[in-house]
């Protein structure tokens, strides 16, 4: 089943887990506690505390301590027969598992990618050849991708302090896979499923609609649209129902669940960008502002980017999915890990990524700072929040840098591949080109 | 805004590429320079109470403990040392007073107790409380005799604590407290009173949230001067607004009080070159004992608890020749008490004033703003090295006559990662291997060794002058990160790295020349000069000059021995400045040795 170069990767992530989860107690317990890789909504801690009240027939979405969903919390009390040392082996089993969607998708998108470039070669230009992928290209992205996700610090940190984000990340991992594969049923299903835990994954349905509505001509045709839609909807109804029923029939959840996601209540302080400017913020502007915030994460780019990149409903997805993961409302390192490790696939893209030193640098300063930042706030007392902020406030940025980048990179490398790499020679020196 | 998108070899100066290293060493000295500079009275500040409810305590005082009540005190608790019962007797003076006293057992083999008592304050419930801290042995500075019985210090903090018993006007509660073991016994106490460690054994009574304190260590009858000590654990310092607090008492009282036994005279007695002499060995000493991450008193480990509080020592040194008679009783008690009634005002913990400061003397100091710059200047070469090396990595395009052939940024050269991979971690590897062997200095002497022929015995880093260029980017980045967030964790520590690993970058660059004399020259030069170990013997014998101020010897024995004593005891203060040591500045330090023995091929072997 893996070859020879994907089984050693595979060793390689499964020693760095094994060697993190049980040889390294003081690193697990600080990543266990973190607020960079822990939130509220992924906390296996408040999940347990759900268990328990669960088994106690207490409504565990009384007060604000689980924010999981009914059903998946059934599933993890049937997981936590398992005791306390094997959950960790679960854990680390569910992310390998995620890792390996992951690399599947890799590898299917960029399959995907290499046969639209043969199909559309005719209308390319002959010198820019350099550009164009080839074969030898897909391997060896594919498997740096499987690389990635297996070293990837914010992966394996996210293991490490047993955050059901591996799991979610799982779900979508899925999501993308059956994408990429053409399966409705299934891609419709774990999406469902996804969003209906942590409610940005919804947006994705629209490039599921431009993805299936197509048929075998490439031509894609309203009413195929509107059943995947109906289907979309219904999933979604039906998973609340079963929700509400496995509830005792209550719908407490959605309180706990949306209203918690939606409004952020809780102000504890991670790597998003929420909990800081709603600390700072007057109580009666908050519903302008939340309602401004959350249209920015899920509206604001979804219709510009869904209209320019409509045949490139591989590069939408991943994009949606990064957009998401950094500004929603509680983000944790292992959402950026979720996007950062499909990042191999785009390398055709770095020759035309433009502040590739300082996004790196950014990144870098920022994951360095943030837990110093910390320490001097929390335990030395001789910095504050605005030290932390900065630093969230710089990893943010740079993501953005990052995607703004990308796409740019995208765009321009379709303009070049149809128009030829020739750039005109203005007063000595090479003409400008404008975002397209 | 592309930024640094059009950045490529040729838009760097030519000049700029001719004189590099004149420019880099520039940065260098200019920055070592700026840091002896902060001494001068142009940069530092005139320190201020930044919090208004410290003042009203300095005003004016109410307790009056005669020298009779002192002296019986003391007596007592000479009986109590004598007989080794010292803990029973102050509970016992606490107890007859009706104050609650209790003991907490080190839980050890040499059955020593701590004691504390809680004067309860009269006006609120307990929620806040100030701390008092007399260790039961102080150590001094004298070969016969390394302890001695803090006995002045105990008398006088018992003496106050009596006095501000039942006093209306007290609105915390005080905790007086007497450790066993000086260090180890106040770290037990603290562990149990916020209940940090599971299985220690919870104390008898708590007061409330403790905001600071004060630690008397006055083991001499009489003293002529206060010194004030305030190095916390990992560099950490107290609020500047508590030791200002102090310092105005002080002064209001006409005590000389002094850092690290040095004392100015601020009056314009003193001329001004020995001012300046006085404040450069402050700020130099400042720095040096900073960087051990070792705190200088019981104190540290209360701002380990976010606790602040300084040590005051009362030193047999006379400030000035017309100072004949010791310290009065009167004026020492009047600055605790000030002290106490300051804080007894404080509404918030502290938080206006500086955690981030240097001490020039005791009236300036230097914030933050001010002397990162020195530190910045010694670490800008490595990152606008690393810039230039980073333009040198790309091509943007092809030229010909009409029309430029736009590639994006390409890179010039195909990396192969594996043998820089390999490199790193092979040093890495190595340098944690010898790092587990025990901390002796005999033994990393072995170690030293075994760094230095280690090139010969495994195979040195082969590669094309680019990846070699590549490796050096990587680590010029790594280092300037490390010491970036070095320095706001403890800056001392990041300007003596920063001053130790710069040179070594610069000379592990020089080595990509190809002449045999220049690479002879910086391997020789690792050897000597950068060795780890020769820098610290460097650093030991500057501080030893420094605190002594007079001409030394440089003395091996003494190093060793000062050597083991910091690693024996370091551990007890939750200290980490050795693992900084061996898990990030060692390893770069090395790999940048194993780059001088790089060896050049034409052609990658893997293309």
């Amino acid at each position: 089943m893996l070859n020879r170069v994907e089984a050693r990767y595979f060793g390689i992530g499964l020693i760095l887990r094994i060697f993190f989860v049980f040889f390294q107690s003081t690193t697990r317990n600080y990543f266990e506690n973190s607020g960079e890789f822990v939130t509220p909504l992924n906390s296996w801690k408040r999940i347990i505390e759900g268990i328990y009240l669960r088994q106690l027939n207490v409504s565990p979405f009384l007060g604000s301590i689980v924010h999981e969903t009914p059903l998946s919390l059934l599933l993890y009390t049937k997981l936590y027969i398992f005791k306390d040392e094997y959950i960790e082996v679960l854990f680390i089993i569910l992310d390998l598992l995620s890792a390996f969607f992951t690399y599947k998708a890799a590898h299917h998108i960029l399959i995907h990618l290499y046969n639209r470039q043969t199909d559309n070669k005719s209308a390319y230009k002959e010198n820019s050849k350099v550009l164009w992928l080839t074969k030898d290209h897909i391997q060896k992205s594919a498997h740096t991708v499987l690389l990635c996700a297996m070293v990837n610090p914010l992966s394996i940190g996210t293991c490490v302090a047993k955050s059901s984000l591996v799991i979610h990340n799982l779900l979508l991992t899925m999501t993308f896979y059956f994408f990429m594969t053409y399966r409705l049923i299934p891609f419709i299903l774990t999406l469902c499923l996804a969003s209906s835990i942590s409610m940005y994954p919804i947006v994705l349905i629209v490039p599921g609609l431009l993805q299936f509505s197509s048929n075998a001509n490439n031509k894609r045709s309203i009413v195929r649209m509107f059943l995947v839609f109906v289907l979309f909807v219904c999933t979604n109804v039906t998973l609340l129902f079963v929700n509400f029923h496995i509830n005792h029939q209550s719908w407490s959840f959605i309180n706990a669940i949306y209203h918690f996601i939606f409004y952020v209540p809780d102000y504890t302080p991670n790597t998003g960008i929420f909990w800081y400017f709603f600390t700072e913020m007057f109580e009666h502007f908050r519903s302008l502002f939340v309602w401004t915030f959350q249209m920015h994460v899920v509206l604001l780019y979804l219709f510009p980017f869904t209209i320019r990149l409509r045949n490139d409903p591989a590069f939408l997805f991943w994009l949606l999915c990064a957009i998401f993961c950094i500004f929603k409302s509680y983000p944790a390192y292992g959402d950026v890990a979720f996007y950062i490790n499909y990042l191999p696939i785009w390398c055709f893209l770095f020759c035309y990524v433009r502040n590739g030193l300082v996004i790196v640098c950014m990144l870098l300063v920022a994951m360095l700072m943030t837990p110093i930042t910390w320490y001097l706030w929390i335990y030395a007392g001789s910095a504050n929040a605005n030290f932390y902020f900065a630093m969230t406030l710089v990893f943010n940025v740079a993501q953005t840098f990052l995607l703004s980048d990308l796409l740019y990179a995208y765009l321009k490398r379709q303009f070049f591949v149809k128009n030829g790499l020739n750039i005109p020679n203005i007063n000595g020196s090479e003409g400008q080109v404008e975002f397209l | 805004m592309p930024l640094l998108s059009n950045l490529l070899a040729k838009d760097i100066p030519q000049t700029f590429q001719k004189f590099q290293l004149h420019v880099y060493a520039g940065f260098f000295f200019f920055g070592l320079l700026g840091f002896v500079y902060l001494m001068s009275p142009i940069v530092s500040r005139r320190n201020y109470l930044s919090e208004n409810a410290l003042s009203p305590g300095l005003v004016s005082n109410d307790i009056y403990i005669s020298n009779e009540h002192i002296r019986d005190i003391i007596g007592q608790l000479r009986t109590g040392f004598k007989e080794k019962n010292i803990s029973d007797v102050i509970q016992s003076m606490f107890v007859q007073r009706g104050i609650e006293a209790y003991k907490q057992n080190l839980e050890d083999d040499t059955n020593d107790e701590n004691v504390y008592g809680i004067v309860r304050a009269p006006r609120l419930a307990s929620t806040e409380s100030i701390i008092l801290v007399a260790p039961l042995y102080v150590r001094i500075q004298s070969k016969s005799q390394p302890i001695k019985a803090n006995l002045y210090g105990i008398a006088h903090t018992l003496a106050i604590g009596f006095a501000l018993h039942r006093k209306p006007y007290m609105a915390k509660d005080i905790i007086l407290l007497f450790p066993a073991q000086q260090e180890n016994g106040t770290r037990i106490w603290l562990d149990a009173y916020f209940n940090t460690k599971p299985d220690s054994i919870p104390l008898d009574a708590h007061a409330g949230s403790i905001q600071a304190g004060l630690t008397l260590e006055f083991p001499h009858e009489k003293f002529y001067s206060i010194d004030l000590r305030h190095n916390g654990i990992n560099g950490q310092l107290p609020n500047l607004d508590l030791i200002n607090t102090v310092v105005h008492l002080c002064d209001k009282n006409s005590i000389p009080a002094s850092y690290y036994d040095i004392y100015v005279d601020l009056s314009s007695n003193e001329l001004f070159i020995d001012y300046m002499k006085k404040s450069l060995r402050t700020l130099l000493i400042n720095a040096l004992t900073l960087a051990t991450g070792v705190p200088s008193g019981v104190h540290g480990q209360f701002l380990h608890y976010r606790i602040e509080m300084i040590t005051l020592f009362g030193s047999l040194t006379k400030r000035d020749q017309y100072q004949t008679s010791p310290i009065t009783l009167r004026a020492f008690d009047d600055i605790i008490e000030g002290f106490i009634r300051s804080l007894n005002n404080l509404l918030e913990r502290f938080h206006q004033s500086f955690f981030f400061y240097f001490h020039i003397n005791r009236r300036n100091f230097v914030s933050i703003a001010t002397y990162m710059v020195p530190l910045g200047l010694i670490v800008a070469p490595a990152l606008i090295r690393s810039l230039v090396l980073y333009m040198s990595f790309f091509t943007s395009s092809e030229t010909s006559a009409t029309t430029y052939i736009t590639l994006g940024r390409t890179m010039k050269f195909d990396m192969n990662y594996s043998a820089m991979f390999l490199e790193i971690l092979e040093c890495l590897a190595l340098s944690y291997v010898l790092m587990w062997i025990p901390m002796k200095f005999t033994y990393l002497i072995i170690c030293q060794i075994t760094m230095f022929i280690s090139p010969i015995l495994l195979r040195p880093f082969r590669s094309t002058e680019r990846q070699f260029d590549y490796l050096q980017f990587i680590l010029l980045l790594t280092g300037s990160a490390l010491l970036g967030c070095l320095s706001l964790l403890n800056y001392s520590m990041a300007f003596l790295a920063a001053c130790f690993l710069m040179p070594c970058y610069m000379f592990a660059g020089c080595s990509k020349f190809d002449h045999w004399i220049i690479k002879y020259f910086c391997r020789f030069l690792f050897l000597t000069c950068l060795n780890p170990l020769v820098f610290l013997a460097l650093y030991h014998y500057l501080a030893r000059l420094l605190m002594a101020g007079e001409f030394l010897l440089p003395n091996f024995n003494q190093l060793t021995s000062d050597f083991d004593t910091y690693i024996a005891s370091y551990r007890l203060f939750n200290a980490w400045t050795v693992d900084v040591v061996c898990l990030a500045i060692v390893p770069i330090w090395f790999l940048l040795y194993r780059s001088t023995f790089w060896i050049r091929t034409l052609v990658d072997k893997t293309q």
